[in-house]
């Protein structure tokens, strides 16, 4: 209640400008003392029963330095008015006026320091609560989007298993048709690790999570093979689903190259890279195997060039010696 | 014109418009409704979903995703227009949302809502059920 208050005044002077505060201070304080003196009332009362409820008044009302500018300009007055009163000359103002004067003013300054500083708190406690408040919408808006983005990888795991197991027909069969989908679940799962909010958006480090996709597929997929596998990715943020669709495409390229471009357990080299390249980026996928050059129609394929269609981007195979897959967006168009 | 992928199964069936976002999840779902027999249109999002309507693509249902934040509509934009300029289409639409089951949840007013993960067999069902009471004209009021 008195914080609010407390808000409610200083919103009223917010609306002044500085000078505006001060000769308001300044109007209020002498409307103060002639006041005083219009009722007769004594230095004592005046100091006490109006000057120090003014001060804090201003302190509360104008903010800023108002506190002491009232504060000054009162004991100004009372020093003023104790002299006028004092006919016997200076001698008797400072031995009968001075100490309540000075007392006066240690107390006045004091008050406005206390509402300065009450203020301060007052400010602080603000900016507090409207930074909880922002970080909760923007919790919820998180929340928001990644359910929904975990329902929409629920249903493709769900639709990935139920197609391997449509496709099986074979124990061989069936454990390459699960290990693919098993690795595309994965590059799905990742993108959690990295997630992050930008404004209202979740974004993923592609850096970081190129970085992680290639260790993982690694360990997953190289299955001890002396093949290893080199991610170097800009530093860059991007929309989520763009960064799904490339560890999609990182994912399905890699594969290929595992599974066709070292036959024989030959020992190489794979490397990935993500670089942003003028106003669009590159993907590079590169191996130093057999050369096999650009795979056939199989679902990997066709998941690969949709996947292109959608980022806007175009794809093309070099090679031999090896092979070297880039996709490249002259633009940032498609999937953000 | 119509938009980059629009992408057509070679199947005889019914014609299905499949408007959906995530391209893994638009691939596989594809894949199966082909598989099952319906003739296929894949688009990422709605606005490409509007380009093939405008077309004049033989279309019989159109599934949709209703949270696409891609494009200038999104799948219940897309489910409005559908209800004002091609009203005898048939409208099926999925959502990872929780939805609303009352009957002010606008939504529903287009067609029912599968709920992501959805279940192949029950989308499908959805589908024929939506195709046969399409074939099927509405009876004259007495």
């Amino acid at each position: 209640m008195a914080v609010e208050f407390v808000k409610g005044m200083a919103r009223l002077g917010n609306r002044l400008p500085a000078w505006g505060r001060y000769a308001a201070t300044v109007a209020i304080v002498l409307a103060c003392f002639l006041v005083g003196q219009l009722a007769g009332v004594s230095p004592t009362e005046q100091s006490c029963l109006l000057c120090l409820p003014v001060i804090l008044f201003c302190s509360l009302l104008f903010r800023r330095n108002s506190g002491f500018v009232a504060a000054g300009l009162s004991v100004l007055l009372l020093a003023f008015q104790g002299l006028r009163a004092s006919r016997s000359g200076v001698d008797a103002f400072l031995q009968s006026h001075l100490p309540p004067v000075l007392i006066f003013a240690v107390a006045s300054v004091v008050i406005a320091a206390l509402a300065k500083a009450l203020l301060g708190h007052v400010d602080e406690l603000t900016r507090t609560a409207e930074s909880l408040r922002s970080a909760d919408a923007k919790k919820s808006l998180m929340l928001e989007d990644i359910n929904h983005r975990i329902k929409n990888h629920l249903a493709s795991v769900s639709m990935l298993l139920a197609r391997s197991s449509r496709k099986v027909e074979s124990i061989d069969e069936a454990r390459d048709e699960f290990k693919a989908a098993a690795t595309r679940i994965a590059v799905l799962a990742k993108v959690y690790d990295s997630l992050q909010m930008n404004g209202t958006q979740t974004t993923i480090g592609i850096q970081d999570f190129v970085e992680s996709l290639c260790r993982n597929l690694h360990a997953s997929v190289a299955d001890g093979r002396q093949i290893a596998i080199k991610a170097d990715a800009d530093d860059v943020e991007l929309g989520t689903d763009r960064a799904v669709a490339i560890g999609l495409l990182i994912n399905e390229l890699v594969q290929n190259a595992l599974k066709y471009a070292f036959p024989d357990d030959r020992p190489g080299e794979i490397r990935v890279e993500y670089k942003r390249d003028g106003a669009g980026w590159r993907l590079v996928v590169a191996d130093n195997g057999v050369g096999v050059g650009k795979q056939g129609p199989g679902w990997g394929q066709r998941l690969v060039r949709a996947i292109v269609a959608d980022l806007g981007a175009s794809i093309s195979w070099h090679g031999p010696p090896g092979t070297q897959v880039h996709v490249t967006a002259t633009r940032e168009t498609g999937i953000s | 014109m119509v938009g980059r992928i629009g992408r057509r199964s070679d199947s005889t069936g019914p014609n299905v418009l499949l408007v959906e976002d995530g391209v893994l999840l638009r691939l596989l779902v594809s894949e199966y409704l082909s598989e099952s027999g319906f003739c296929i249109t894949d688009v990422a999002d709605a606005d490409e979903a509007l380009d093939v309507l405008k077309a004049g693509f033989p279309i019989d249902v159109v599934f949709t995703d209703l949270h696409m934040p891609r494009g200038k509509v999104d799948g219940l934009g897309l489910a409005r227009w559908i209800r004002l300029h091609r009203p005898e289409l048939k409208v099926i639409l999925a959502s990872g949302i929780m939805c609303d089951a009352s009957p002010t949840f606008e939504p529903l007013h287009y067609g029912p809502i599968l709920r992501k993960p959805y279940d192949n067999g029950e989308l499908e069902r959805q589908l024929w059920a939506a195709i046969t009471e399409r074939a099927t004209p509405p009876r004259a009021s007495l």
